[in-house]
């Protein structure tokens, strides 16, 4: 049985009354969330391309909604003229000369115009008014840069695994320098044997000097030395004797520093034979002791009369030098 | 004669025509029967309201729980709101509630106007100088085509209900930010073409189910007929009709 | 079974005009290629009960519904209380409706209604202005008029067929018709609760005047109610008089539906 129709009517009162309030709650929803009621200023704004924005896209100011794109409309050329509404309790905020720009709530999200910038103490938005725009970050420019990144990020580790595997594998020169260890135990008696070397080098060296600066010593060669032919050519002949030898020192010390630089030539592995190390050492041991008898003899020859005179001439026309050395020296620093 | 088949169809939308034909001349002259009106409101708004009450509901928390993984997938769960209700008021609780009350009410009005056909009731009514059409097709007719749009409403509060029951589990949303959520990307064309939508569906409902039933043919099988027929057609209809409104809201939306 | 039918109260008689009350001329209907009517003619006088005969299915029902516009001839005319049934407009048909009463064969109760409802209904749509309380008072004086005052609160599908029957004719009786028109009213009805319905239309055709079409193939029915009796046969009226008269006739169509009747049993 149905109620009775006084019943039935108040039911369907009821009923009919709460799908009117629930239209109304709706439709206060939307006005309040799409400010249907608040006042609205329109201005304009040409893009060279929209991305996509559609009609009620929102608009942003600070990343705050401050009203909804208009309407789209093509404009000149290419251009695309958008209008806004904004509303006008936010416009006041908003300065004449800021810019517009097309941006998006999310990565894959609305597209939205978002106005920024603007000069302090410019006039506020007009009704009216043109936003200048600027050239958007688009989507696509972004995808274009990744895609580009992604490029080069896979052809560094293409080569990065080809090395990587090639290392694990001891190929190539640091592959084979990190995986043998022999070759550093060379290396380093080389260095240890060349260390050596070149001490008996040095003290070669320091004795010739020596040995020359007791040549430059005047009143030690007799006078009549340059007139003795036989004694000066003899000595000629050891001092060209004395020069060959430092050649062959220098042509031993190049070879010496090429036994370094590779590990794999002959000089180098004479270098790492003990034995060889040993001859050497007591070839320059010989060498050493040569250089000290030639001092001795030189001594010898200073002191002798024959030789005198050859020295002094030697040591006039070193002074001589000097001194014209010296004049030049100093009309240059006349003339300054 | 062309084909009995495209002959008995071309019938059918003739006589059809001439019932709606005949519902827009009564529906303005009186007499009025406010009182039968209302009771048919009763039975077609508030007999329904359980029904509507528990599937709104069901779709609403049912709708969300589905949509959640593929919005999650973007870490975008925060849409929930936002989706259901765009779905909910633009399309789910117009044709949630049509085709409820198409089957409910179509199947009630179809066997009843049936049998009454059948049973020579409606006759009864015109020999005693009541015209039957006024008193039992414009009434049903007028009570369905108010009374969907009603129970579309609460069907979206239903819905919603629903939906934020949910949402409220998952992510612990309020209400106000639930509904601010939802009806940021509501316009008012949203609810008004449902609105509109959901007359249409009810007067369809309402003249099918009618239409079926004054033209029962004799027997149970008749009132059977009626019943069924009522139904299926609305159906069938109110899809083409949505289709139709859909397109023709899209065209005023590019104003 | 039922209780005895009480004497209905008497009403003043209606001035009737001078001539038939309902005149057929010459009707036909056909629905598709079937001929169910080819030229009926019938008169029917102020205050009698004219009782139609024939088998089913040859168009008594139909012979009834084309007298309330329920159908439409596809020739002849009808003429009930003066007015051409057919020639008239909405408004007017509505209004000649409701002089006429019409009790349907199956009593075409509305189902949604009390026994209450049902006779209230036609007062309240048709007759305006009508209180509350006179509504009352006339539901109550039609439901004793028939001998059901006590079902007054039920349902029709808790009453029994001759009480469907009565509450059928009683909502008939509540617009106070000129002309009561009966569709088989003793189908399906047991012999006895047919008897008590017989009775009910001659007291009803006393106490208020009425002019009576009674459409049956009971011929119990037809020699109790029927002042005349016309007989359909094959779409026309073949023989009209008294019960007697018609089957005085040595038509054999006549014959063997008098023999059909009472050789077997009440209920063909």
């Amino acid at each position: 049985m149905s109620p009775s129709p006084n019943r039935q009517a108040v039911f369907v009162g009821l009923f009919v009354s709460l799908a009117v309030a629930i239209l109304v709650g709706v439709i206060l929803t939307i006005g309040d969330l799409n400010d249907t009621f608040t006042k609205k200023l329109t201005v304009t704004s040409v893009f060279d391309e929209v991305n996509g924005l559609q009609q009620g896209d929102n608009v942003w100011f600070s990343g705050v909604k401050v009203g909804i794109v208009k309407g789209l409309a093509f404009h000149g050329g290419a251009q695309v003229e958008v209008t806004l509404k904004v509303d006008r309790s936010a416009a006041v905020f908003i300065r004449g000369d800021a810019l517009a720009k097309i941006g998006s709530d999310g990565l894959i999200g609305n597209k939205i115009v978002v106005l920024y910038g603007g000069t302090e103490g410019s006039p506020a938005l007009a009704d009216g008014g043109v936003v200048v725009s600027a050239a958007a970050l688009s989507t696509e420019t972004i995808l274009a840069t990744l895609q580009e990144n992604n490029t080069n990020l896979l052809a560094i580790t293409t080569d990065l695994r080809g090395l990587s595997g090639a290392l694990a594998k001891g190929d190539g020169t640091v592959g084979k320098l990190l995986t043998d260890d022999t070759l550093y135990t060379d290396v380093s008696a080389t260095v240890a044997t060349l260390g050596a070397a070149s001490t008996n080098a040095q003290a070669m060296t320091s004795s010739l000097s020596t040995f020359s600066a007791k040549l430059n010593r005047p009143g030690n060669l007799p006078n009549d030395l340059v007139t003795d032919t036989t004694t000066y050519a003899s000595l000629t002949d050891t001092v060209g004797a004395l020069h060959q030898t430092g050649e062959s020192a220098a042509r031993l010390v190049t070879g010496l520093t090429d036994a370094t630089a590779s590990a794999d030539t002959p000089v180098g592995a004479l270098l790492h034979d003990p034995a060889a190390g040993a001859h050497l050492k007591a070839t320059l041991a010989n060498l050493s002791q040569g250089s000290a008898l030639l001092t001795e003899d030189l001594d010898a020859a200073q002191h002798s009369f024959l030789l005198r005179g050859a020295f002094k001439k030697k040591a006039r026309a070193d002074a001589k030098a000097k001194a014209e050395a010296e004049v030049a020296a100093a009309a240059a620093a006349d003339g300054q | 004669m062309i084909h009995p088949a495209v002959d008995g169809f071309a019938l059918g939308v003739y006589r059809g025509a001439r019932f709606f034909q005949r519902f827009v001349t009564e529906v303005f002259l009186p007499p009025y029967h406010f009182r039968e009106l209302v009771a048919q409101c009763y039975e077609v708004g508030v007999r329904s309201l359980p029904l509507v009450t528990v599937t709104g509901f069901i779709t609403g928390i049912v709708f969300t729980k589905q949509s959640r993984p593929s919005l999650a997938a973007f870490g975008a769960t925060s849409w929930l709101p936002s989706l259901i209700t765009i779905a909910l008021v633009g399309s789910l609780a117009p044709l949630i509630t049509a085709l409820i009350c198409a089957g409910k009410l179509g199947s009630n009005i179809g066997a009843e106007l049936g049998s009454m056909k059948v049973t020579e009731q409606i006759e009864a009514m015109e020999v005693s100088g009541i015209n039957p059409f006024k008193y039992l097709v414009v009434t049903r007719t007028l009570a369905t085509t108010l009374m969907v749009p009603a129970l579309m409403l609460y069907c979206i509060l239903v819905g919603l209900l629903g939906s934020y029951l949910n949402v409220h589990g998952n992510e612990a949303t309020s209400v106000a930010a639930f509904l601010k959520g939802g009806f940021s990307n509501i316009h008012f064309l949203d609810i008004f073409s449902s609105v509109v939508k959901c007359f249409v569906f009810g007067f369809t409902i309402g003249m099918i189910a009618c239409y079926k039933g004054f033209n029962a043919s004799s027997g149970t099988m008749g009132v059977g007929r009626a019943a069924n027929a009522s139904v299926v057609l609305s159906m069938f209809v109110i899809f083409i009709e949505e289709v139709l409104i859909v397109q023709i809201i899209t065209w005023i939306r590019g104003f | 079974m039922s209780p005895p039918v009480p004497a209905v109260p008497a009403v003043p008689a209606v001035p009737v005009p001078a001539g038939p009350v309902i005149s057929i001329r010459g009707l036909k209907k056909a629905f598709g290629d079937r001929e169910i009517l080819r030229g009926v003619d019938l008169d029917v006088s102020a205050a009698e009960n004219v009782v139609v005969l024939g088998r089913s299915g040859t168009g008594k029902s139909v012979l009834i519904k084309l007298l309330v516009g329920l159908l439409t001839p596809d020739a002849g005319v009808a003429t009930v209380l003066g007015q051409d049934v057919h020639a008239l407009k909405p408004a007017a048909l509505d209004a000649l409706r409701r002089r006429i009463g019409f009790s349907f064969q199956n009593s075409a109760l509305y189902d949604s209604m009390s026994v209450a409802q049902n006779l209230a209904f036609p007062l309240t749509m048709s007759a305006h202005g009508v209180s509350a309380a006179e509504v009352r008072d006339r539901v109550a004086d039609a439901l004793e008029a028939v001998g059901l005052a006590h079902a007054i609160g039920q349902m029709p599908s808790e009453l029994s067929g001759g009480q469907r029957k009565r509450v059928g004719i009683a909502r008939t009786l509540i617009l106070r018709p000129e002309i009561m028109l009966y569709d088989e009213p003793t189908a399906g009805l047991d012999p006895v609760t047919s008897t008590e319905i017989n009775e009910l239309i001659n007291q009803v055709q006393q106490a208020y005047h009425t002019t009576s079409i009674i459409i049956t193939h009971d011929l119990t029915c037809a020699r109790s109610t029927g002042q005349r009796v016309a007989m359909l046969l094959d779409g026309q009226v073949s023989r009209v008089g008294t019960f007697d008269e018609v089957f005085a006739s040595d038509d054999p169509r006549i014959a063997s539906f008098y023999a059909y009747n009472f050789t077997n049993s009440e209920h063909a």
